[in-house]
């Protein structure tokens, strides 16, 4: 009873968070906006003056739904990962999925200048679908690898060892891309790679919102899955899933889910890794059907905080959001991996 | 190989002290022959600075004498105002015999036949003082809008030393070029090219932020040949245009407000006060919303700032990039934010096609049709039947 009461406030915290942190995107920016102004835009009476309703419903707006869909899209798939691999180290970026992303957008990009097409210097790619399809495709092929390897290799330490090699040769290859890039091209790749939530317009950041919450209904529904895989394949296979198939559906949720994450907005790190440990942590379970709705308030309110702290003050440029994420989501990984072996110890 | 370092160790301490000293001796000794001639150093260090008199009038970056039919090029820091980066010394071999040149990789023959030419725009004013002749190297071939030099790539007469921002060090070392001009991003002491061995030339025209002062470079590029003469009459021509342009503008009545360049991944590089593009902007009679800023370069501000000043501008100018399609429907497609720009609305878009004007390459040299340009889209009226060469209001 204590325990869910608490589970149950620090949900609400963290909603109201994420609410917060939502509105506080809408409000904080380099050009200084008054919260009267703010609301006045909100309902649709800004009146005559319109530069504050494009500057908030047209490139604020699209941003704060952009850092909240993948917040959402990366915690669940770094959820997912971690659990399928029964490693607290999995995540996107750690088992190089990510980086499958960035092969698929590098190949792009320069096969783009073949073509005679400039992919990524339209800063708004209205459904880029080649540029979509590419990371996803990218994604996957790395994570079948992955599965491929999984299916023979059972020790987990291994499947991680070798996804970290798998990201390292990706890596390369998009390195090898970019050393015979042009110069334009690699200033475009690396500026994606350095992350943003602003290159999204409205029907973007909704599209990938909507696609997040639908992926995301997913894996809830194989919370149970989830749980049993938790102790173990034997044990899930014992009480009647069909692991293979459960294990597989998940891996590809996640996939799509890192892919998404990753196109519109580069790769996005830390968030993946982080949120999971955070939410077990402050939910103090491991039933996935509490961890879910865990990992998407704090993943959500961490990715609007970080875009809140990369527009910094008395600046008139924001930080890239993938320094930021780091910046903020390493030490706080730390923290609490530190608070939670004094716990034990106590 | 082993066996003398042996017997060295065996040797007595005082007898390898003695050894050791002869051989430094001689060493010093062959290293510094009687010196009979004159370093060429001495001959402009003799001169009063009075009478030294440079051959620059706008350029920051670099300053050109002549002194007994020996040019004295001195190069300056793109960064740091006045602090010397390198000194050439040019002259014709005649006149070299009569100083010191042993050990100088900075006293240049006069007309070398073997030059290697790193930078676009320099080989553009090597075209127009007809100097390709003299042209061994070059780099980024593919991105060459110059029909001479296309030519003369394809029959070999022109060697491609480097590519997509690497450079082929062995092939530069097989051909040997007299030296390398060169035009790095950035200046650092410690340049991939130095391995070469090769004298480098720092050729640093896009650091000027005045189009007069990038213009001028010309006068560098023939510093090392035999038409100078040329390259100061061509440059005379180019500074009588500009500034009659430019009086064209000073008694306009209004000047119309004008900000630059487009959003690109989540930053807006806009450029600085300071910077070329502001010159011309003021020069044409256009207000420049960041004129008060104070950078040479451009700096990155976000759309919102950007937005919240430049909404109601009167004009955008924008130079395109190698596949940009210039229309207002590409813009939009582009970025549905820029539809909300007044000069958007109102089809004010100023634009520059890169590729079909090779305006990185050519711009620089014709800084009086860029300014014409611009005043003929700021004030229509002062420029009758204009027909303009860069850039156009978008249709």
């Amino acid at each position: 009873m204590h325990k869910q009461g608490r589970t149950g406030i620090w949900f609400l915290i963290f909603s109201v968070l994420t609410a917060v942190l939502f509105l506080a995107n809408l409000w904080y920016g380099s050009v200084l906006i008054s919260w009267k102004d703010v609301l006045a835009v909100l309902v649709g009476q800004s009146g005559e003056d319109s530069v504050y309703e494009v500057i908030i419903l047209n490139y604020r707006l699209p941003q704060a739904i952009t850092a909240l869909a993948v917040g959402i899209a990366l915690s669940v798939a770094g959820l997912v990962l971690q659990t399928v691999f029964r490693n607290p180290l999995a995540g996107p970026s750690v088992l190089g999925i990510s980086s499958g992303a960035s092969l698929g957008v590098a190949i792009v990009v320069s096969a783009g200048s073949l073509a005679g097409l400039e992919l990524l210097n339209q800063s708004y790619l209205v459904f880029d679908i080649p540029l979509v399809l590419a990371a996803v495709t990218g994604s996957l092929l790395v994570l079948l690898i992955i599965i491929f390897v999984a299916q023979r290799i059972s020790n987990v330490v291994t499947i991680l060892i070798i996804g970290i090699m798998i990201g390292y040769t990706v890596s390369a290859v998009v390195g090898v891309i970019q050393f015979f890039s042009r110069e334009e091209e690699l200033h475009a790749y690396i500026l994606w790679g350095l992350g943003s939530f602003s290159k999204t317009n409205n029907a973007q950041a909704i599209f990938l919102l909507v696609i997040s919450v639908l992926l995301t209904i997913v894996v809830l529904s194989y919370s149970k899955g989830l749980n049993a895989l938790l102790l173990g394949t034997a044990y899930a296979r014992s009480s009647g899933i069909n692991v293979k198939v459960t294990q597989n559906m998940l891996l590809v949720v996640a996939g799509l889910l890192v892919a998404l994450g990753t196109v519109f907005t580069g790769p996005v790190a830390f968030v993946g890794l982080a949120v999971p440990h955070l939410a077990r942590n402050f939910f103090k379970t491991s039933a996935h059907g509490l961890l879910i709705p865990a990992v998407i308030v704090m993943g959500a309110s961490l990715t609007l905080a970080c875009n809140l702290a990369a527009k910094l003050p008395g600046y008139d440029t924001s930080l890239p959001i993938n320094a930021v994420t780091s910046l903020i989501g390493a030490p706080v990984v730390i923290w609490v991996i530190v608070k939670r072996g004094k716990v034990k110890k106590t | 190989m082993i066996y003398p370092l042996i017997k060295l160790y065996k040797m007595a301490p005082q007898r390898f002290a003695y050894l050791l000293l002869t051989v430094s001796i001689l060493t010093i000794f062959s290293c510094n022959p009687k010196q009979n001639k004159p370093e060429i150093a001495s001959l402009f260090d003799a001169i009063p600075d009075s009478l030294l008199v440079s051959k620059v009038l706008y350029a920051s970056g670099f300053d050109l004498y002549e002194v007994h039919q020996i040019r004295k090029l001195v190069v300056y820091h793109p960064e740091l105002p006045g602090t010397i980066i390198a000194t050439f010394y040019i002259a014709d071999s005649s006149v070299l015999t009569d100083f010191e040149v042993r050990n100088a990789p900075n006293i240049i023959k006069l007309n070398s036949e073997r030059a290697a030419v790193f930078s676009a725009t320099q080989l553009n004013a090597f075209d127009k003082l007809s100097l390709l002749g003299h042209v061994i190297g070059i780099t980024e071939g593919e991105y060459i809008n110059n029909r001479h030099i296309k030519e003369k790539l394809e029959k070999g007469e022109i060697i491609e030393l480097g590519a997509n921002n690497h450079f082929f060090i062995e092939k530069i070392m097989s051909v040997q070029p007299d030296y390398i001009f060169y035009s790095p991003y950035k200046f650092t002491a410690k340049h991939p090219l130095k391995v070469t061995g090769i004298p480098l030339i720092p050729f640093y025209d896009y650091h000027e932020n005045t189009p007069l002062g990038r213009a001028e470079w010309v006068k560098f590029s023939a510093a090392f040949f035999d038409g100078y003469a040329r390259a100061d009459s061509l440059f005379k021509d180019i500074e009588r245009q500009y500034t009659t342009y430019r009086s064209l503008t000073k008694d306009v009545a209004s000047k119309p407000t004008v900000f630059s360049d487009k959003y690109f991944n989540g930053q807006w590089y806009v450029p600085g006060g300071k910077s070329y593009i502001a010159t011309l902007f003021k020069d044409a009679g256009a207000d420049y919303l960041w004129k008060d800023d104070q950078h040479t370069g451009s700096f990155p501000l976000d759309y919102e700032i950007v937005y919240s000043k430049a909404y109601e501008a009167d004009f955008w100018r924008i130079v395109g990039s190698y596949d940009d399609i210039p229309s207002y429907d590409a813009l939009a497609e582009e970025n549905s934010l820029y539809e909300n720009f007044k000069a958007f609305k109102t089809k004010h878009v100023l634009w520059c096609d890169a590729q079909k004007t090779a305006y990185f390459e050519r711009s620089s040299l014709e800084p009086h049709l860029v300014l014409a340009d611009l005043i003929f889209a700021f004030h229509p009226k002062v420029l009758p039947g204009y027909q303009p060469k860069y850039y156009h209001i978008l249709e």
